[in-house]
């Protein structure tokens, strides 16, 4: 076994990539290895702003040689009616090196071909890493791509070294100009020095003496142990936030935490969340709390030799003085005006090119949630549409002030603050506060109904309107995150507490388009029902459970993940195969079968086909008086008169829509389970193709009644069991 | 370093780097970027290498001189060198140690800052370079100008003078930074600051501004037609300045800002495909 360091050294990569790029390096390159047949010891990744390594402490050299069998053409087409070889036989020969006498003859599935063993000589590491490791890298995929020199090659930035070392010799890598060597680099912010590397398990301590922490995980680590204790030390906590944990341990390789204070003034002339925004968005510092709140401590992280620490210190706050100073000014100005008065404001600001200012926003928003009011009168106890149409009158408000537009991340929550200072109703203060809820994977909800609300309606509103205009994301690029607004949208329609069907809000946001197109409801549905099935993928449904799900319902979400969740769980029964069972007989029976027309109980002409119709009636019946049963809060969506039109059901109705509400949904399927016993004796004793044709048809029109209730509970035919 | 010595400075070590050490420009612009050493200079193949002062002008960053480092005019000290040598990094941080700042000793970061001008359709991609947490410099890999890849690219250094002389001097305030030995930067700038924010802000006349545009995009166009690009590229800098003006005026709207952004833009594509075809 040998040893293996490959480095990639370049200049400063942007923090949020350094990650994924040790990750791209990683997967891929052993991937290649294994495909070659290399065997290899999980290797050690090392990733800071410039060097991305590997290293494998054991690794073979050499991919052993494998055998293959080349498979030329059938034994029939390589003798002519003499018996003589042909021009086939004797091309494939050559081609193998051998005499034509040679070939051997194999059976090979169904027929016997000429065939040549070979052995495959296997690749040795040093070939495989020169030829895919320079490939590997550059398919890291990211954007802003950028050339720096004549060779034209383009990465995230320029790469200005190359260490690659098996055991203590140096491996061929070539990337544009750039060939490996034995040389590392040292760390900012000295004069680059060069490093030499006699093997690659002198590289851990050759990062050691440079003070580079080489793994993310743990100079994380290090900077949060480091900034507790500081805290500590002073009887106080660091503020926990991951994401800055994250970007400080992209940003540096070699981190020293260092403690500093600002004047206390500044955290009672101005918000705490506008201070905590300066520390932690403006300047990545690591804010220091009590259970109170915020306090003038906190701890820096520098990137450089231990002895700087307290001249950066000295400079940083300074900076940090500046930008304070700066916040509490545009705070004072802010508050010269209420919220409200930023209202007019908005009207000279753009919302996204082509669809207006961020006045005619708020006013859609108006108009929307005032095409919403019955709807959510119906469903919601105690709606007031008052709060309703305050909160979306004042939510965009706050992108008017100085606040935000010096700190952007404080949309929203700078809103409610101001709302809240100016006495306005609290859930009107809540809206404005967490309408931009959810932005990524791990943001929850709205914890206020009208704020969820606010948060469709704001939503939907953006995406039907840039949908319009023709901005559908294609590939990685979605400069207006489009797809980040599909998903909240989705993610509110599925989780909120009011149940908000996906077409009730479209329909009403199409009524407001700037730049209304024919197709633009078509299009948005469709990006959407796409986002839908990737978004439930995503949490972990079974893809053919969501296909055959969606099928039957993509507007009622809550419903739709209601059933999704139901059939999971009946996923692996034997009860549940025996659904699909019925539903693919069904289906198959029914092939090329145009239903024309209801069936006629006259015509049964079977104790079986009576017993079973029978059944089914039943069945459907009970399902629907379950869904009554526990008919909860939200369930006004279907009235009283629409369950007694479902409750007699008769053979001459159409079928009706079976789990219409997610109330005791488990229940319901377990009485369509109960049906299959019925439907094999069905099938069994029964004959659907027989020579009577209006038997034969009535037959078929009770099966297709069938398989419509079933279609309206899931295509099961989509199940993959 | 009081700002002459850091322009002295920066132009005594880039003449040693091999560049042609320029003059302003005799014309309003925004950045150095935007002045023909720039703009032409990175198109093209031939190997290229400018250092030159260019005092900026950017209505809308005026404070009436109150702001202690926001600014109506600033002065950038900007080097473009083609194609980038392979140290460009160490030139640059080599370039700090001449004007006194021993980078070795502060929390040197490279801050990602991808950089886009619409109106002059260029791009790049680099950083900003941050000691101690302030800003000192744009760090550019050119990628793109007149909306032609650059074959091949340029590094464009921008050097703010004005914030390089407040780290070195230790002032918080711009304004108290020596210009020379005798005479601040706010005895020289400050009444002038005053001035023309007063001017950009409540005086300029909004419609004459717009004639103004309207006459210097058509003469633009003129010379266009007629084949002589540096003119034709001038007045397109004249249009830019006055279409600033305006902007600081709050004189033009959301839905027509990118429109004037595109004419401006198409001026100077025209003119950047003049220059090349002029080169072959």
């Amino acid at each position: 076994m040998s040893t293996l360091l490959i480095e990639i050294g370049s200049e400063e990569l942007p923090a949020k990539l350094v990650e994924p790029a040790i990750k791209h390096l990683l997967s891929n390159f052993t991937q290649v290895l294994s495909k070659e047949g290399i065997e290899f010891s999980e290797p050690e990744a090392f990733a800071t702003p410039r060097r991305l390594a590997l290293l494998f402490k054991e690794i073979k050299t050499q991919a052993p040689s494998r055998d293959q069998e080349e498979k030329g053409p059938p034994k029939s087409t390589c003798f002519d009616k003499d018996g003589k070889p042909t021009k086939a036989l004797e091309g494939f020969a050559i081609k193998v090196g051998k005499k034509v006498e040679d070939v051997e003859f194999k059976e090979i599935g169904s027929g016997i071909y000429a065939t040549s063993a070979r052995s495959i000589q296997g690749k040795t590491l040093s070939d495989i890493v020169a030829i895919e490791l320079p490939k590997i890298v550059l398919s890291f995929p990211h954007p802003h791509s950028m050339r720096w020199d004549e060779t034209g090659i383009s990465w995230v930035r320029p790469i200005r070294w190359i260490v690659a070392l098996q055991d203590d010799k140096i491996l061929p890598i070539v990337i544009g100009k750039i060939k490996s060597d034995r040389f590392t680099r040292s760390p900012r912010p000295e004069r680059i020095k060069k490093f030499e590397i006699q093997k690659p398990s002198d590289y851990q301590n050759i990062l050691d003496g440079m003070g580079i922490i080489g793994n993310i995980e743990k100079r994380k680590e290090f900077i949060n142990l480091e900034a507790n204790n500081l805290a500590k030390d002073l009887g106080l906590h660091a503020y926990q936030d991951d994401n800055l944990l994250n970007e400080l341990s992209t940003i540096v390789e070699r981190p020293i935490v260092v403690q500093g204070e600002f004047d206390e003034n500044y955290l009672k002339a101005t918000p705490e969340l506008v201070v905590k925004t300066v520390l932690i968005s403006d300047l990545r510092f690591i804010p220091f709390v009590t259970t109170d709140g915020l306090t003038n401590k906190f701890a820096l992280v520098v990137n450089g030799p231990v002895d700087i620490g307290e001249a950066v210190k000295n400079g940083e706050l300074k900076v940090l003085n500046g930008r304070l100073s700066d916040a509490k000014f545009f705070y004072a100005e802010d508050r010269k005006h209420k919220l409200e008065d930023f209202i007019p404001k908005l009207s000279g600001i753009a919302f996204v090119k082509g669809l207006g200012t961020l006045k005619d926003k708020a006013d859609r928003m108006i108009n929307i949630a005032k095409d919403l009011t019955p709807i959510l009168n119906e469903r919601m106890k105690g709606f007031n549409e008052k709060i309703l149409l305050r909160a979306c009158e004042l939510a965009k408000a706050d992108l008017a002030t100085s606040m935000v537009q010096e700190h952007d991340t404080l949309q929203g929550e700078i809103g409610g603050f101001y709302a809240q200072l100016d006495g306005e109703d609290t859930y009107v203060v809540r809206a404005i506060e967490q309408h931009y809820l959810p932005q990524g994977d791990s943001d929850s909800l709205p914890g206020n109904l009208y704020g969820q609300i606010v948060a469709i309606i704001d939503k939907a509103d953006s995406l039907t309107n840039i949908i319009s205009l023709g901005n559908i994301p294609k590939g990685s690029a979605d400069p207006l995150g489009v797809r980040r607004l599909a998903f909240g949208l989705l993610k509110l329609l599925i989780m909120n507490d009011v149940s908000i069907n996906l077409s009730e809000i479209l329909n009403i946001c199409s009524k407001y388009l700037v730049r209304p197109s024919p197709d633009s409801m078509v299009n948005t549905m469709n990006f959407l029902s796409e986002r839908l099935e990737g978004y439930l993928r995503a949490n972990n449904f079974k893809y053919d459970i969501v296909r055959a799900s969606m099928t039957s319902e993509t507007d009622d979400l809550k419903l739709l993940l209601a059933k999704i969740e139901v059939i999971q769980k009946e996923y692996n029964t034997f009860e549940f195969s025996g659904v699909v069972a019925t539903f693919k007989r069904l289906n198959n029976i029914l092939k090329n079968y145009k239903s024309i027309g209801s069936y006629d109980r006259n015509l049964f002409r079977d104790e079986n086909e009576k017993q079973f119709e029978e059944k089914c009636i039943d069945a459907f019946k009970e399902i629907i008086d379950i869904s009554i049963k526990n008919k909860g809060s939200r369930d006004e969506k279907i009235s009283n008169e629409e369950f007694n039109k479902f409750k007699h059901i008769s053979a001459v109705n159409k079928p009706i829509r079976l789990f219409v509400l997610e109330n005791n949904l488990k229940n319901q399927f377990q009485i369509l389970e109960e049906l299959t016993e019925y439907a094999e004796k069905y099938f069994d004793n029964v004959m659907v193709n027989v020579e009577d044709e209006a038997i034969r048809s009535n037959r078929k029109n009770f099966l297709s009644w069938l398989l419509g209730q079933y279609l309206s509970v899931a295509d099961f035919t989509q199940i993959a069991i | 370093m009081n700002i002459e010595q850091v322009i002295q400075t920066l132009k005594g070590y880039y003449k040693e780097k091999g560049c042609l050490i320029g003059e302003p420009l005799d014309l309003e612009v925004g950045a150095g970027t935007m002045v023909p050493y720039s703009f032409f200079g990175v198109l093209g193949s031939k190997p290229w290498k400018v250092a030159y002062v260019q005092p900026s002008r950017r209505p809308a960053d005026g404070r009436y001189g109150d702001s202690p480092y926001r600014y109506f005019i600033h002065h950038q000290f900007q080097v473009i060198m083609k194609p980038p040598p392979d140290d460009i990094q160490d030139i640059y941080l080599e370039s700090l140690k001449k004007l006194g700042i021993d980078y070795e000793k502060h929390d040197l970061r490279f801050i990602e800052d991808n950089w886009e001008s619409p109106t002059l359709g260029a791009a790049g991609v680099g950083w900003e370079i941050w000691i101690d947490g302030q800003e000192i410099t744009q760090f550019t890999y050119f990628q793109q100008a007149g909306g032609f890849e650059l074959n091949p690219p340029s590094v464009e250094l921008t050097y703010g003078i004005e914030r390089i002389a407040m780290y070195s001097e230790a002032k918080e305030n711009g304004f108290d930074v020596n210009w020379n030995d005798d005479v601040t930067y706010g005895d020289l700038r400050k009444k002038s600051e005053y001035e023309l924010c007063k001017y950009g802000f409540e005086i300029a006349d909004v419609e004459a501004l717009r004639q103004m545009f309207n006459l210097y995009e058509n003469e633009s166009k003129r010379c266009i037609d007629a084949r002589i690009c540096l003119p034709a590229y001038e007045y397109a800098l004249k249009c830019s300045h006055t279409f600033n003006l305006l902007d600081a005026r709050g004189a033009v709207s959301v839905s027509e800002r990118p429109q004037v952004i595109a004419r401006i833009r198409d001026l100077t594509k025209k003119c950047a495909g003049l220059y090349q075809e002029g080169d072959q």
